[in-house]
């Protein structure tokens, strides 16, 4: 009988964690080149997760690549960062070639990187990181019009000193 | 936990942060079945509670991360009579635990809490390095993939240690530990569960990039089989090396506008520990070879792949008991079509083909049309196959993704024979279609609509099931992230689903109300059925239970 409240105890207490520094994390990029959250340092970065496999991830990708077309000049940048394991790493870069998306996209075929932003590495998932370098926000999933919340979001950090 | 995770936002500071993630479900199941003697009282009703905590810390350069997943059964035991009840009847023993001795288990009665996942990482710019829970691919999988498979919570890490050392344009992986395979499914916890079996896995990877244009690499993978669960089986029946796997890959990028990936992997056994490896003494050889190319031409992408595999389901036989797969690489196969026949061939030891899928940028970045094909020769026999014959598989797709500025629609649809060698032993028919659609109904009110079906013909088969026919259908009401209004109706007619509908014996409904009161909490209702069934991603298939009741489930993330 315990166990049991102890069980509904972990799962339902409110917990909130201010502030948190994005982990430096290293990836290989499409072309096999190393990249770095780090080399980024400054800007206002959208690390966006996602699959070849994954619809809702599909849905998303053209606001990203539209909303980083119209900021990158100001100080966006959008990592998309593909957790296509070993099977279907073949299959990344000509997703990304037949729709024409320019973002950079890195490699994290051991779930290695969304596995310390969002443990149940369910995609896609968005994190939001600002000049500083801190957390600002995560988003799990899409639904059309999400897109709205984001780039408002974003329109805010890239003001800010 | 509470207090741990307190503490260590209290002593938060620059360079710090903690993130916690948190799916807590409480389920009603609901049976129709009755005791005889005992019709008016539902006992084989119960309620279960299943709950999975994760959370990160990072501290500079430092990640501590831990999965804990929590089950317990409520009023699962009482009395009727003089007759001892147990709701949930799997349990051999009516005074035995809910789950076995030989796991981690701190709570008393029918409830179980186990650290599954624990893991500490040291990130630099030249290395990392994880002690703990850690997961690899090597190549393309065929030598060695372990991941968390998301879509069908089928999770088995390495818990030892594992180093990647970045020297200039290297990548150097190397790796040591023993298998830890996720022992609780939130969607089905209540099997009767023993302890890991944790098996010896070792191996090191090399790989050079920016050769030019190619990337090149080479690798070796040895495993040591454990012949039972636990610890102690873990470190007293593991007798060294019991097969090894190495191979090379290499992969050259742009060249006259072509992206070629090839990869040969060869497997030797060392001892005759590996189930269905033969009599003593035989040790068959393995092999897999996989090759990829793609090319842009203007707005059309071609993929081709190729792979030839052979024997390189004999190591992975060994992780049946625990769902687990170590040697996954491409299928090539359409996987949400996958079904309890067809995964004879995703699963087959002697498999070789071929798959071209070709996409046409009507209007780029919105509208692409595109057709695949893919073509088997599976000349597996054995183990589970319905197949006593070699076939010849053929699988056609076509489908296009549109993908406007509020409005997306996926769909495809796909017919595949299997065609057995022989004249009277038939050919397995099956058309298949998937469709989601999402539009924007007014101001922030949006609908989606999903559904899926299939229609399965057998050709001969030993256990005569009857042809069967599918659909499931997902249609939400949205309003914003908030609120989302979702029913499910779903019918089957398969022969080899155990589950009957709530509506009809093979019509099942259900209803489910989603609310996002904050961005960090998710809470959803569900009421009604779904059915059972297999479902086939990364390359592993696994056996989903139905479900009948309630459902209320609370997610956070912080």
């Amino acid at each position: 009988m315990r166990g049991w409240w102890v069980g509904l105890a972990l799962g339902a207490a409110p917990m909130a964690f201010a502030g948190e520094k994005a982990a430096d994390f290293t990836l290989r990029d499409l072309n096999g080149q190393s990249a770095t959250l780090s080399q980024y340092a400054g800007k206002v970065v959208v690390m966006s997760f996602w699959a070849t496999w994954c619809a809702p991830c599909k849905e998303e990708m053209p606001h990203l690549q539209t909303m980083y077309n119209e900021r990158k000049d100001k100080g966006l940048v959008v990592l998309s960062i593909s957790t296509d394991d070993a099977r279907s790493a073949s299959r990344v870069k000509p997703y990304i070639e037949k729709m024409g998306y320019n973002f950079p996209v890195l490699l994290d075929r051991d779930s290695t990187v969304i596995g310390s932003h969002n443990p149940s590495k369910s995609v896609p998932y968005t994190v939001v990181v600002d000049r500083k370098g801190e957390v600002v926000q995560r988003i799990a999933g899409y639904n059309p019009g999400d897109e709205a919340a984001l780039i408002a979001l974003v329109d805010k950090l890239l003001a800010a000193p | 936990m509470i207090v741990l995770l307190a503490g260590m936002a209290a002593a938060e500071e620059p360079g710090s942060g903690v993130v916690v993630n948190d799916d807590l479900e409480l389920r009603y199941w609901r049976s129709d079945e009755r005791l005889p003697g005992y019709p008016d009282n539902a006992v084989y009703n119960y309620l279960e509670q299943v709950n999975r905590l994760n959370i990160g810390w990072t501290r500079g350069s430092w990640t501590f991360e831990a999965q804990v997943d929590e089950v317990a059964l409520f009023a699962n035991r009482h009395y009727l009579g003089d007759d001892l009840i147990i709701e949930n009847d799997l349990l051999p023993d009516g005074d035995a635990p809910l789950y076995g001795q030989s796991i981690f288990n701190v709570m008393p009665g029918d409830s179980y809490l186990n650290p599954e996942k624990v893991r500490a990482r040291y990130e630099s710019k030249v290395a990392t390095v994880t002690l703990g829970d850690a997961y690899s691919a090597f190549g393309r999988g065929f030598a060695l993939n372990l991941n968390r498979n998301v879509d069908i919570d089928i999770d088995t890490s390495i818990q030892g240690a594992k180093v990647v050392w970045r020297p200039g344009m290297w990548d150097v992986t190397a790796l040591a530990g023993q298998t830890n395979p996720q022992q609780v499914s939130q969607d089905n916890p209540n099997e009767v569960i023993e302890g890991d079996r944790r098996h010896l896995i070792t191996g090191v990877r090399a790989e050079r990039f920016g050769l030019g244009p190619a990337n090149v690499g080479a690798h070796v993978v040895g495993y040591g089989f454990a012949d039972g669960p636990g610890w102690d089986a873990a470190f007293s029946t593991v007798q060294g090396l019991d097969a090894l796997v190495g191979g090379a890959t290499a992969e050259a990028l742009g060249i006259g506008g072509f992206d070629v990936f090839l990869e040969a992997d060869a497997i030797g056994l060392l001892s005759d520990r590996v189930p269905g490896a033969g009599e003593p003494g035989e040790r068959p050889r393995g092999a897999a070879v996989y090759g990829s190319v793609s090319t842009y031409p203007g707005p059309v992408t071609i993929l081709v792949e190729g792979k030839r595999t052979v024997a390189t389901e004999l190591i992975n036989a060994v992780g049946t008991v625990d769902a687990t797969e170590y040697m996954v690489g491409p299928s090539l196969e359409y996987e949400r079509a996958i079904n309890e026949d067809t995964s004879s061939a995703l699963n087959s030891n002697d498999i070789g083909g071929g798959r071209v899928q070709i996409d046409v940028a009507v209007v780029p970045g919105k509208v692409i049309p595109y057709v695949s094909c893919a073509t088997f020769r599976d000349l597996d026999v054995g183990g589970a196959h319905f197949n006593p014959v070699p076939e010849t598989i053929v699988h056609p797709v076509v489908g296009m993704e549109v993908l406007l500025h509020e409005v997306s629609w996926l769909v495809d649809v796909g017919y595949r024979v299997d065609d057995r060698d022989g004249t009277n032993l038939g050919a397995d028919r099956q058309l298949h279609g998937n469709s989601g659609f999402h539009m924007p109904i007014a101001g922030p009110v949006h609908a989606d609509w999903t559904v899926q079906f299939e229609r399965f013909q057998w050709g001969a088969n030993a256990f005569q099931q009857s042809d069967f026919f599918e659909v499931e259908n997902a249609l939400t009401l949205g309003w914003g992230k908030a609120v989302a209004l979702i029913g499910y109706l779903d019918t089957t007619t398969n022969p080899l689903v155990d589950t009957t509908g709530n509506l009809s014996e093979t019509a099942y409904g259900a209803a489910e109300i989603q609310v996002r009161p904050a961005s960090a909490w998710t809470i959803k209702a569900f009421y009604g059925a779904y059915k059972a069934g297999i479902r086939c991603a990364g390359g592993q298939c696994r056996q989903l239970p139905g479900f009948d009741g309630a459902r209320l489930a609370v997610l956070g993330t912080f």
